[in-house]
């Protein structure tokens, strides 16, 4: 689906909570499914991360206050993709904070592409403004991951498996 | 468009507090994640809606969605699922489980339920291997698969073909989804509980442990196009010709649902009164 | 007591001959005649054609089971009889019906010595346009025993009413034809029996646990075909509908115990029925059921095995694999009918108690009750306790497996908000949550175990005969069918001076070893009655510590049903070595 020009507020509002709140999910699911494979380093990182997407849920929400919003089926979002939005298929057990940076870096860019579009294709006025103070606010995110992802240079990946895998039924 | 309750509906409010003990990476939390978005998009009451399953990883979905739930035997999903819903016919009945689960153990049950046309959604999650029991070949693993030490010279049989042996046994609703592909995901399962009668969707979820090379997928999965379609013998000829990585709703045509029929009544002492003399 | 009068009948034939719808007429007409009766058979393996016996005792009281040996004998043909001479054993004045036009008898019946009595049945048959030479014997047998032209038309009525009216009124011209063949004035067989005058039922054993089922309150049934149970399915069918519930005919046993478990975590009451090859498929679906806490019921109609055994012939060879066959630790219920009318109690006790101790039942009946019919007085309802503890206003968090005082959790069906819980067969923590914690796999193991352990199953656990014996010389303790014949034995060894008690095992598992025990406490001898080869029911007992090392196991395989003589034998020739 292509992303339409005349989208309304509200339906922009919509489009940017739900590309949120896939992000906070898919984060949140990563974090419990390292925590449960003892991964805390990793599971953290992710919680960290949740809670900061949670951050940008709450403004959205409170933007869409006595607004109508329309209903969008999960599968008519103006985005299309195989995987835009999924970090769970790149989580591995193993994986370190710096892994889980990168990995949340990828979903920033993609955010902000997707703002980016919004911004340069939307007609209404205030979409156009409330997708730029989104997009600069994920492009200041994706500027902290960078900062973190440099001060954690030195880690390397230890995905060698030394632990056969298990079984347990 | 247009009601303002659209936000308030979260998909997470379908799952529980419970952790899935799925390796990092893998196929199945998309499938979760898919599944809570459509009984959320449905707005199905939690109460009204049974999730059962058999043994295996992904058979542990149920446990994760807050619904009622079954986490039965290795292979007997399909049965398990059918007695629920012959009983209670108003409730909203989804079977989960994987391949091996599905198609060799419960393979007897795959094709009758797909004949009977109980009015179910079943989804398959199929990585096509044995995660659970660390790594074997299933039915639907490539013969030349060899990682497995149970056959390290891969199986030596053509896998499974899931889909044209549905249409074969007389399902109505086939369908391939893909764990890379949620958003479509949703959908198929949106329409499969809609559809009235044995709906299947099988879902292309990949197994980072046991098969990494899966992760691939995502580059070679593709929706297909000009489908669904409602004749058989073009359905057969389609799923014969097809890879196995196009995805959507490829089949679909509907067939009477089995129920039961309640032609006959009377009491109890109506019916004892037949043994006297 | 009254003197009791009774009289045994063995029908066979071959190749459509008839035998059983002539078996099925005369138990009919016995009835309206104001008799009791049983009427037994035994099938050769053909599906079409093969040959067939009736084995039928009328009495002018409720009897139980068979006989020692055969009174009367029609024999519409001798083909491939030699199947069947050893279940139709014959005394010294026995008589055997049979036209002399099919033959003569072969040497294992007239090496017996019995009356012939030769007899122009196709010769009468052919008088009648469409007339068939089974009703003309069932005319002779009619006019022996008795019965007039007036009761076997209402008998036909009864028992051919769907094949309309013409064959109604050509059989009745054959049995009249049949009954001008015994001179008029010959003594009647049935002269000074007692006539019965309340309300009798007709019905196979099957069907009594079908109505048991019913009284339940199971409304849905999954379950395959299989001898010797399908003719319960059968009834099952139109009579579930009826009552507005579902049979689902199954592809496999794997799928029809699977199917009653989702019915019944459905919140309905639920059952299938097989034979021994089903009961060993369905085995992991009962330990499902166990684990889950499901209430399920399962009726395994016993027959010859192991394997495919001996399908359409009686032996309580199961018992072991009801007791033992769940792996891992299981507690279920066991219980078994004693005979075709107490499969209506025990069948409906059975899904009461499945259903309010969550868990599952099996009921051991057999071939020689389920396929077998019989007249009985009919069975009052009986007011048992069914009702499933369900999870009603739930507040905050609902545990599904709750460790509670007496081990049983309120059961949330789906559909009751906030009592939303994933059922699992994996052991779980109270809330229903996959544990392998030692805790909760100790917690959960007591809690399955104690709640049968300490339930009171009241005095229905066994039935009692010791005819106001104060000494007991002998206690006959038994099971299930076996008991049929036992009574009978006891009353001949009472006849002979013998202080005998019976104790027939209703419920096997759990086994109220302490009262077993008392009952047990009076009795100089033990004789363990059960009808298989290796002693299943007695070394059950001795496992439990419930006898005493002296008892005696009295163990007979089948295919040949047990017969009372052979317990009298037993205790009296035990009495004179």
């Amino acid at each position: 689906m292509t992303m339409p020009p005349d989208q309304s507020l509200a339906e922009f509002i919509v489009h940017a909570h739900a590309l949120k709140c896939e992000s906070e999910e898919q984060m949140e699911m990563c974090a419990a499914s390292l925590r449960a494979h003892n991964n805390p380093e990793a599971a953290d990182a992710f919680h960290l991360l949740s809670q900061m997407v949670g951050q940008a849920i709450q403004d959205i929400e409170a933007m869409a206050t006595g607004l109508q919003l329309p209903q969008v089926a999960p599968w008519d979002f103006h985005w299309h993709l195989i995987d835009d939005t999924t970090c769970t298929d790149e989580a591995h057990y193993l994986m370190n904070e710096r892994n889980v940076l990168e990995l949340a870096q990828r979903n920033e860019q993609r955010a902000i592409k997707y703002f980016q579009q919004v911004v340069e294709v939307a007609t209404d006025q205030t979409v156009r403004e409330l997708a730029k103070r989104l997009h600069d606010h994920e492009q200041r995110f994706s500027q902290y991951i960078e900062q973190r992802l440099k001060q954690l240079e030195g880690d390397v990946d230890h995905h060698a498996d030394l632990d056969p895998a298990n079984i347990p039924e | 468009m247009s009601e303002s309750d659209a936000v308030l509906v979260k998909p997470k409010d379908y799952k529980t507090g419970v952790k899935p003990i799925w390796c990092p990476g893998c196929g199945d939390f998309a499938v979760l994640s898919a599944v809570t978005k459509a009984l959320a998009w449905k707005k199905l009451a939690k109460e009204e809606t049974a999730l059962l399953s058999g043994i295996g990883c992904s058979s542990r979905l149920p446990a994760y969605v807050d619904s009622y739930g079954f986490h039965g035997i290795h292979g007997r999903v399909l049965p398990l699922a059918s007695g629920l819903k012959v009983a209670r016919p108003e409730l909203t009945v989804i079977a989960v489980g994987g391949d091996g689960d599905g198609y060799s153990i419960g393979g007897n049950h795959f094709m009758h339920a797909c004949r009977r046309n109980i009015d179910m959604t079943y989804i398959v999650m199929d990585n096509r291997v044995y995660g659970m029991t660390k790594g074997q070949a299933s039915p639907t693993t490539a013969a030349d698969w060899n990682k497995s030490k149970l056959t390290p010279h891969g199986t030596g049989i053509p896998p499974f073909q899931p889909l044209s042996i549905a249409l074969a046994a007389g399902a109505g609703f086939i369908a391939r989804g893909f764990s890379g592909d949620p958003k479509q995901m949703t959908q198929l399962i949106v329409e499969a509980i809609e559809y009235p009668g044995f709906a299947l969707i099988e879902v292309l979820s990949p197994c980072p442990t046991f098969r990494p090379e899966q992760k691939e997928w995502k580059h070679q999965v593709r929706q297909a196009e000009d489908i669904p379609l409602d004749d058989p013998v073009q359905a057969a000829q389609w799923l014969a010709a097809d890879d196995g990585m196009s995805s959507g709703l490829i089949y679909r045509r509907e067939h009477p649902v089995w129920q039961p029929r309640h032609d006959l009544e009377s009491t109890l002492a109506e019916i004892e009164q037949a043994f006297s003399i | 007591m009254a003197q009791h009068n009774k009289i045994s009948i063995a029908i066979t034939g071959s190749g459509g001959s008839g035998a059983v719808t002539t078996g099925l007429i005369l138990l009919e007409a016995m009835a309206q005649a104001g008799f009791y009766g049983l009427m037994q058979r035994s099938a050769g393996p053909q599906i079409r054609g093969g040959e067939s016996a009736v084995m039928l005792r009328f009495a002018d009281y409720e009897l139980r089971g068979p006989g020692d040996a055969f009174d009367l004998w029609l024999a519409l043909d001798w083909l491939k009889v030699k199947r069947f001479v050893d279940e139709i054993p014959l005394h010294d004045d026995s008589q055997v019906i049979s036209d002399p036009e099919v033959g003569e008898p072969p040497d294992e019946v007239s090496d017996q010595q019995p009356e012939f009595l030769g007899l122009p049945l196709k010769h009468t048959a052919a008088t009648i346009e469409n007339g068939r030479v089974n009703m003309v014997g069932l005319g002779v047998l009619a006019a022996m025993l008795g019965l007039s032209v007036d009761t076997m038309n209402k008998a036909i009525e009864k028992t051919l009413s769907a094949k309309g009216k013409d064959v109604i009124s050509t059989s009745l011209a054959a049995i009249e034809a049949g009954m001008q063949l015994i001179p008029a004035g010959s003594m009647p067989l049935t002269k000074n029996w007692q006539v019965a005058t309340g309300e009798r039922w007709n019905i196979s054993g099957n069907e009594a646990s079908g109505l048991g089922a019913l009284r339940g309150g199971v409304r849905f049934v999954a379950a395959y075909p299989i001898t010797p149970a399908s003719d319960m399915l059968e009834w099952l069918a139109p009579n579930l509908e009826k009552v507005g519930g579902a049979l689902l005919q199954a592809e496999d046993e794997l799928a029809s115990i699977n199917m009653i478990v989702g019915a019944s975590f459905g919140g309905v009451a639920s059952l299938t029925a097989t034979s021994g090859p089903g009961l060993s498929l369905m085995l992991e679906g009962i330990g499902l059921a166990v684990a889950s806490e499901t209430p399920i019921t399962v009726v395994n109609v016993m027959r010859g095995g192991p394997s495919t055994g001996i399908p359409t012939k009686s032996e309580q060879a199961d018992l072991n694999q009801a007791l033992y066959g769940p792996h891992g630790e299981a507690p279920h219920l066991v219980l078994a009918p004693l005979g075709i009318r107490d499969a209506v109690f025990t069948t409906h006790w059975a899904v009461c108690l499945a259903e309010r101790l969550q868990t599952a039942a099996i009921v051991l009946s057999d071939q020689s009750t389920g396929q077998a019919r019989a007249i009985v007085s009919p069975v009052p309802e009986t007011d048992i306790p069914c009702k499933r503890l369900t999870a009603q206003a739930i507040d905050g968090e609902y545990r599904r497996y709750a460790l509670t005082p007496d081990s049983i959790s309120p059961m949330a069906t789906p559909g009751t908000p906030q009592g939303m819980y994933t059922a699992d067969g994996l052991e779980h923590n109270e809330k229903g949550t996959p544990s392998s914690m030692a805790p909760d796999h100790h917690a959960q193991l007591s809690k399955r175990r104690d709640k049968l352990a300490q339930h009171d199953y009241g005095e229905h656990w066994c039935e009692v005969d010791a005819a106001g014996e104060t000494v007991t010389d002998y206690l006959l303790l038994t099971w299930g069918s076996a008991s049929n014949v036992v009574h009978e034995a006891a009353e001949r060894l009472r006849d002979q001076g013998y202080g005998v008690m019976v104790v027939a095992v209703r419920l096997l598992m759990p086994l109220p070893v302490p009262q077993l025990k008392n009952a047990a406490s009076t009795a100089k001898n033990i004789l363990v009655i059960e009808h298989n080869d290796s002693g299943q029911f007695y070394h059950y007992l001795m496992s439990l510590g419930a006898i005493s090392v002296d008892a005696v196991s009295l163990a007979r395989p089948g295919p040949l049903p047990l017969r009372p003589n052979e317990i009298v034998v037993a205790v009296t020739g035990d009495q004179h070595e």
